[in-house]
C-alpha cells in the first residue's frame, strides 16, 4: 500500500511505509492513502507499527549520574572533614542504585553526594579564615 | 570552571612549593587533630604535599601514607569526571561498586589505624 505523509510540513509520497521512514517519518507523523476520511498518526497504522522497532536512543540507559567520588575524597583528605565520609557513601548510593535500576534515586544520591561535598568544602574553608584571622589577630598583638 | 580549577591547582602547587607547612604557621592545623588531639584521614596532607613537590618521596608517606596513594587515584577519578557523559562506560568503571567501597574503606581504615599505631 502507498501512502503520502507530511514530514516537517511537506508532503511526502506516494511511497512505501520503509521509503517514508527513510525520509525521516516518525511514530507522530500523519499519514494518509488514498480512501481515507482524513490523516492519521502513523503509530496508529497497522502497517507502520512493525517498522517502529525499539529505538537503541529510547531504550538506551542514561549515562550514570555523577558520583562526585573525587571531589569527597578530596574533602575527606585535604580539608581534614569528616563530613566528606557522607559524602562518599552518598557516591555509593549512586552507584548502586543506578546498577539496581533506580536512575531517579540515583540523580537524588547524586545531589546529596554533592551537597555534602560543597558542605565539607565550605566548612573547611571557614575553618582557614577562622584560622587565619586568629593568626593575625596574634601578629597584630605581638606587634604592639 | 576548569581554568578556574587549573589556576587554582597551580596556586595551590606554588604556595606549597614555596612555604614549608611545617615551619611556617600560616597553614591552618587540621580542626579534628585540635579538638580531639586525634589524626584524621587527611592529616600530614599538607607536610605530604609539599615534600611531594620537592621528590622526597619517603618523607611524604612519613607524614600520609594515604594521601600519596589516593592521590593519582583521585587524578584518575577526576579525569572520569570530565568524561562522564562522552564516555559512560568507562565512567562506571572508574566508578564501579569496588572502587567507592574500597575508597570508604581505605579513608576510614586508615582514619582508625594511624591513630592505633601513631603514623
Amino acid at each position: 500500500m502507498l501512502y503520502w505523509a507530511n514530514i516537517n510540513n511537506v508532503k511526502v509520497g506516494p511511497l512505501e511505509p520503509g521509503q517514508l521512514i527513510a525520509y525521516g517519518l516518525t511514530p507522530e507523523t500523519f499519514v494518509w492513502r488514498q480512501g481515507w476520511q482524513q490523516w492519521c498518526k502513523a503509530k496508529f497504522v497497522d502497517e507502520f507499527i512493525p517498522w517502529f522497532g525499539p529505538d537503541p536512543r529510547h531504550t538506551a540507559r542514561p549515562p550514570m549520574p555523577s558520583s562526585y567520588l573525587p571531589w569527597a575524597l578530596i574533602v575527606t583528605i585535604l580539608c581534614c572533614m569528616p563530613i566528606g565520609i557522607v559524602a562518599i557513601i552518598y557516591s555509593s548510593k549512586v552507584e548502586s542504585r543506578y546498577a539496581s535500576g533506580d536512575y531517579i534515586g540515583s540523580c537524588k544520591a547524586s545531589e546529596a553526594a554533592r551537597t555534602w561535598s560543597i558542605v565539607g568544602a565550605v566548612s573547611g574553608l571557614l575553618y582557614c579564615l577562622f584560622f587565619g584571622s586568629i593568626y593575625l589577630i596574634q601578629f597584630i598583638r605581638l606587634w604592639h | 570552571m576548569i581554568p578556574a580549577a587549573i589556576i587554582l591547582a597551580l596556586a595551590g602547587i606554588c604556595i606549597y612549593f614555596y612555604f614549608d607547612p611545617s615551619e611556617s604557621a600560616l597553614f591552618p592545623k587540621c580542626s579534628f587533630y585540635c579538638l580531639t588531639g586525634l589524626k584524621c584521614p587527611g592529616c600530614g596532607s599538607q607536610r605530604a604535599i609539599h615534600a611531594l613537590l620537592h621528590g622526597d618521596l619517603s618523607t611524604a608517606v612519613r607524614f600520609n601514607a594515604m594521601m600519596v596513594v589516593a592521590l593519582p587515584v583521585v587524578l584518575l577519578l577526576c579525569v572520569g569526571e570530565l568524561v562522564r557523559t562522552r564516555r559512560p562506560e568507562l565512567y562506571l568503571k572508574l566508578n564501579s561498586r569496588w572502587v567507592i567501597r574500597a575508597a570508604f574503606i581505605v579513608v576510614t581504615g586508615w582514619w582508625i589505624v594511624r591513630n592505633l599505631i601513631g603514623q
